[in-house]
């Protein structure tokens, strides 16, 4: 039946891009996840190798400057609390920090690159999530340092545990999330597709009067075009929490910090520049990724036309399995942390 | 990312005593996850420690310790005492200090680790004894903790027959050493004819990563790889004439 061979070659096809972007984009973050949970788990020789190649030299230096712009955030908390006019060197460094931080290896862009692709949002909306991700993300650590540490006054070693299980569960989330973009965007179609090949004649493929093709398309929402200027909340709640839940280390100890010199509203403020900072980097990323994807798609002759339309739909389903890879590699990365914790 | 944020580690590392079952999970998930992404750890220090090391000898002139004092940055000295009670003058009261010492060396023992310190004569590790002198001090001025240790050799070493070398790095390059201060590298207890010098970390060139990218985690380095990643560190070079 050709349609079955149409199907599972589809179906190896995003498969193998997946695999393959999967190794690529996010090798390096996951091996970050896991050393930073078991920081012994990786041999000695390995870790001798600082860099090889272009992209582990381009990590390094993105490394370096982060590491520069963090060094100086103590000093520009001080000077701050000794002259309100020295706020901007405090908030031009942790914005820098953010945009630098970003761009090392890290999920929240790779996660964010890829459900915009799946859910194929439009540019705005792409921007949007980015940004309101990585403030969720600084306001988390803003709330979890202001409640833990200031209020109940626990300890490093109590926060080092509540930030792992705040991770726990944005990895949680990132594989719920993913579970439903692999429904919707390749098993649904898939599915549609295979049920309409049994029950109707091979001229199925008429193309719909009313623009909501639900057998060739993969979207079974309104077409981008339709929802542009709107962003659905309860669509994307969990793609914000995924990535925000999981507070960023850096803006946790800048807080404790500005906590230990009783100046709380320098750090938080210094939190929601990084956040911002985050924010650009993830927002380019996301756009890069979206409008890559457009360009392959309107290759194949936009989604008006079959090729165009399989480009469209197979890059879909693809994202939509990276986002549940990343979320089972992230997710196992965490459990075998907090198990080795309890 | 690392990655994401990298900071946490080290934390947890100093503030857990490690469990053996990091040593079973080193073969499992980490390390097939490792495997696809070959060598992917960069230098991306998040901790900054200057620190201090003086070689101690007995009374006939041989090395028998390493004392080190390392001096943390403000940023994780200050996450170190969140949450600790204060006394009237604002300090941590030394019993919480001595608490928080004894965990980051228990945590520092982990054979990867290894007290962040290796000591060679003529290609040689020498064997270290428990530590000892183990002392978390908070500097109220500069707002910085320390933490002071010795590392007893298990034999005495004779710098006449062989220098000593102590190299002192991080393997996993979280931490970055800093022994820019004048009194970085002592002997204070050395024979007349000793001398310790202090060498800085080499950059590692291309083709030894390539060399050592190509050995698996489990294989052994020949010896000279072995002198190769040991002046990526922080060297102090005992010489005795």
């Amino acid at each position: 039946m050709l349609n079955r061979a149409d199907i599972l070659g589809r179906l190896a096809i995003c498969l193998a891009i997946t695999i393959l972007f999967g190794a690529l984009l996010f090798g390096a973050s996951a091996a970050a996840q896991v050393q930073s949970a078991h920081p012994f788990a990786v041999p000695q020789q390995t870790l001798n190798t600082p860099s090889l190649g272009w992209f582990d030299q381009w990590t390094g230096q993105i490394a370096i400057w982060q590491s520069q712009f963090y060094k100086q955030l103590t000093t520009a908390v001080r000077a701050w609390k000794a002259d309100g006019f020295q706020a901007w060197w405090l908030l031009a460094l942790s914005f820098a920090y953010g945009v630098f931080h970003a761009l090392g290896p890290g999920h929240g862009k790779a996660i964010l690159s890829a459900y915009v692709v799946a859910n194929r949002e439009t540019l705005r909306n792409g921007a949007i999530l980015a940004f309101v991700s990585s403030l969720v993300q600084a306001l988390v650590a803003i709330v979890l340092v202001a409640v833990a540490a200031g209020l109940m006054n626990v300890t490093g070693a109590v926060l080092n545990e509540m930030t792992a299980w705040l991770e726990l569960s944005a990895y949680g989330l990132l594989v719920m999330l993913g579970v439903w973009l692999v429904y919707k965007h390749l098993l649904k179609p898939i599915a549609n597709r295979f049920m309409s090949s049994l029950v109707s004649a091979p001229s199925h493929h008429h193309h719909d009067h009313h623009g909501h093709d639900s057998h060739c398309g993969h979207t079974h929402f309104p077409a981008p075009e339709q929802v542009a200027g709107q962003l659905s909340l309860r669509k994307a709640w969990g793609a914000i929490l995924a990535i925000g839940l999981r507070p960023c280390s850096g803006a946790i100890l800048v807080l404790v910090f500005a906590l230990s010199q009783q100046f709380f509203w320098a750090g938080a403020a210094a939190a929601l520049a990084m956040g911002f900072g985050t924010g650009l980097t993830v927002a380019a990323l996301a756009l890069t990724s979206l409008t890559v994807s457009r360009a392959m798609e309107s290759a194949g002759g936009g989604r008006q036309r079959p090729w165009g339309r399989w480009i469209g739909g197979t890059l879909q389903a693809s994202a939509a399995l990276l986002v549940l890879l990343f979320g089972l590699l992230l997710f196992s990365a965490a459990w075998q942390y907090s198990v080795s914790l309890a | 990312m690392k990655t994401g944020c990298f900071f946490t580690d080290w934390i947890k590392r100093l503030c857990r005593a490690q469990s053996s079952r990091r040593r079973t999970l080193r073969h499992g998930f980490a390390g097939l996850v490792l495997s696809l992404s070959a060598a992917v750890s960069q230098a991306h220090p998040h901790m900054w420690i200057d620190a201090k090391v003086d070689l101690q000898f007995d009374a006939q002139g041989q090395l028998v310790a390493v004392a080190q004092e390392w001096t943390f940055d403000e940023m994780f000295s200050s996450y170190a005492k969140q949450g600790l009670p204060e006394t009237e003058d604002r300090m941590p009261p030394q019993a919480e200090l001595d608490k928080i010492a004894a965990d980051w060396m228990s945590a520092l023992a982990d054979p990867m680790s290894h007290y962040f310190t290796t000591l060679t004569q003529a290609g040689d590790t020498l064997s270290v004894a428990q530590p000892r002198g183990i002392k978390a001090t908070w500097d109220p001025e500069r707002e910085r903790l320390s933490l002071r240790f010795e590392l007893p050799l298990l034999a005495p070493a004779d710098a006449k027959q062989a220098p000593v070398t102590v190299s002192v790095a991080d393997p996993t390059y979280f931490v970055a050493y800093d022994f820019a201060a004048p009194d970085a590298v002592t002997a204070q207890t050395a024979p007349a004819t000793c001398e310790a010098t202090y060498k800085r970390p080499e950059r590692l060139d291309g083709a030894v990563a390539a060399r050592l990218a190509a050995i698996p985690p489990s294989g052994s380095l020949p010896p000279d790889l072995l002198r190769a990643t040991q002046s990526l560190k922080h060297r102090v070079e005992l010489s005795c004439g």
